[in-house]
């Protein structure tokens, strides 16, 4: 468990409980950096080669298929296509708090703890059908 | 209003970066939210489609979500057991309020979105209220083990759950705002935390930030396979929001102004009154 290799690190947290959670909240901070770095990166690109374009926001178009579906914005992205890129930013972002929640499931996992194994994998179950079944 | 008319993309997203990077600043310092001003001024201001400013506002609500957790949970003030446990009525209705916005009219929506900005300003006036710390025990919480303590300067002080199913039904009306407006709903869930629970101020509010990216999440999926998340708007507003709401929580540690807090209550106030005076006109 990597609130094990925290102990010495963080004498502010009393119980192993705590030290998980300001485990999980590095990973939402770190994936939200990640996320945040893809955005400059491909935001960059993406400016370099629509900048001078006309923006084209006051009526909705919705997005083209191949950005509407994960598969679909992974597949783009491969191709070299910068929206995708930028999708694949977004798509790191949506999927930090989901990350915390998985990281949730393991650590009441490893403290046997049922109750809030069944809470946080129906949080899971929520969230994926949020991304999934729509 | 700027109109997007007659500008390029790289000038209206360096206008979209600095309104979003004050409006995550003025989110931030007044402990209101990024996410609450993101569509009025991206509808109102920049005359961009209802459905494209809900998308993006809640990729905005989610990156500040989840960039501010670390410094809270470090504050050992979120309650994570409890938060989990409500995250199961914020996602449920989060995905409703995202199904319900794919139907509803704009207007209806801007309608819906002044009358919470009114609340969120109400409460925003009132401030924090005085401590009422329970000490009779709650079965239910109890059994969920959702009561915990929290650190003081006297050392840790322990707190008593209660009205767990009042919280819970305030919590899915909390994720159906969320998933119908694009916004974290803090609010709501402040309020559900602190005023039917019981709990103590700080641990509502961090608590409340803790769910508010989980919550955001369930709906953006939805969101994402209807087209309404943009890449070319999210670039400016994600990064916009991201770096404000940093800046001010550095800046919020000498102390929370409370002059700002009263203007900008004063600003979603004006802003609320024009959302429902365009919606009821049928002008988005």
């Amino acid at each position: 468990m990597p609130a094990r290799d925290k102990q010495q690190e963080e004498p502010a947290a009393a119980n192993v409980g705590e030290k998980v959670e300001v485990w999980l909240a590095s990973l939402l901070r770190a994936g939200t950096l990640l996320a945040a770095l893809v955005l400059l990166i491909a935001g960059a690109l993406y400016l370099a080669r629509h900048g001078q374009d006309a923006p084209g926001y006051a009526a909705f178009h919705g997005e083209p298929a191949e950005l509407k579906s994960i598969d679909g914005i992974l597949r783009e992205a491969r191709s070299g296509n910068r929206e995708a890129l930028v999708m694949v930013g977004l798509l790191l972002l949506i999927g930090t708090p989901i990350a915390r929640v998985i990281g949730c499931v393991l650590a009441f996992v490893v403290d046997r703890d049922l109750t809030y194994v069944v809470v946080s994998l129906v949080v899971l179950a929520g969230l994926l059908f949020g991304i999934v079944a729509s | 209003m700027i109109h997007e008319a007659g500008l390029t993309i790289w000038e209206f997203s360096l206008l979209l970066a600095l309104g979003a990077f004050l409006a995550g600043l003025l989110g931030s310092l007044t402990g209101l939210g990024g996410g609450v001003v993101i569509v009025p001024m991206l509808t109102l201001l920049f005359d961009v489609d209802m459905r494209y400013a809900i998308g993006v506002s809640l990729l905005a609500v989610i990156a500040t979500s989840s960039g501010a957790a670390a410094d809270y949970v470090r504050e050992g003030f979120t309650n994570v057991r409890l938060g989990l446990f409500l995250e199961m009525a914020t996602t449920a209705g989060a995905i409703s309020g995202a199904m319900l916005a794919l139907g509803a009219s704009a207007n209806v929506i801007a309608v819906i979105f002044g009358a919470v900005l009114l609340f969120s300003a109400y409460f925003s006036w009132k401030g924090a209220p005085t401590e009422h710390l329970e000490t009779k025990p709650n079965r239910l919480a109890t059994w969920l083990r959702l009561d915990s303590t929290f650190p003081t300067p006297q050392g840790p002080q322990a707190y008593i759950v209660q009205h767990v199913p009042v919280g819970f039904a305030l919590m899915y009306l909390a994720g159906v705002l969320s998933g119908l407006l694009g916004i974290g709903s803090g609010a709501v869930k402040v309020l559900a935390m602190d005023r039917a629970m019981r709990l103590p101020f700080k641990v509502s509010t961090t608590t409340s930030n803790f769910m508010i990216g989980v919550t955001a999440a369930a709906s953006a999926g939805v969101y994402l396979h209807r087209g309404y998340l943009d890449p070319g708007l999210a670039i400016p507003i994600v990064l916009g929001v991201l770096a404000g709401a940093t800046l001010g929580a550095k800046l919020l540690t000498r102390g929370r102004p409370e002059l700002l807090r009263v203007v900008f209550a004063l600003v979603i106030v004006a802003v609320a009154v024009q959302m429902i005076y365009g919606g009821i006109r049928g002008t988005f």
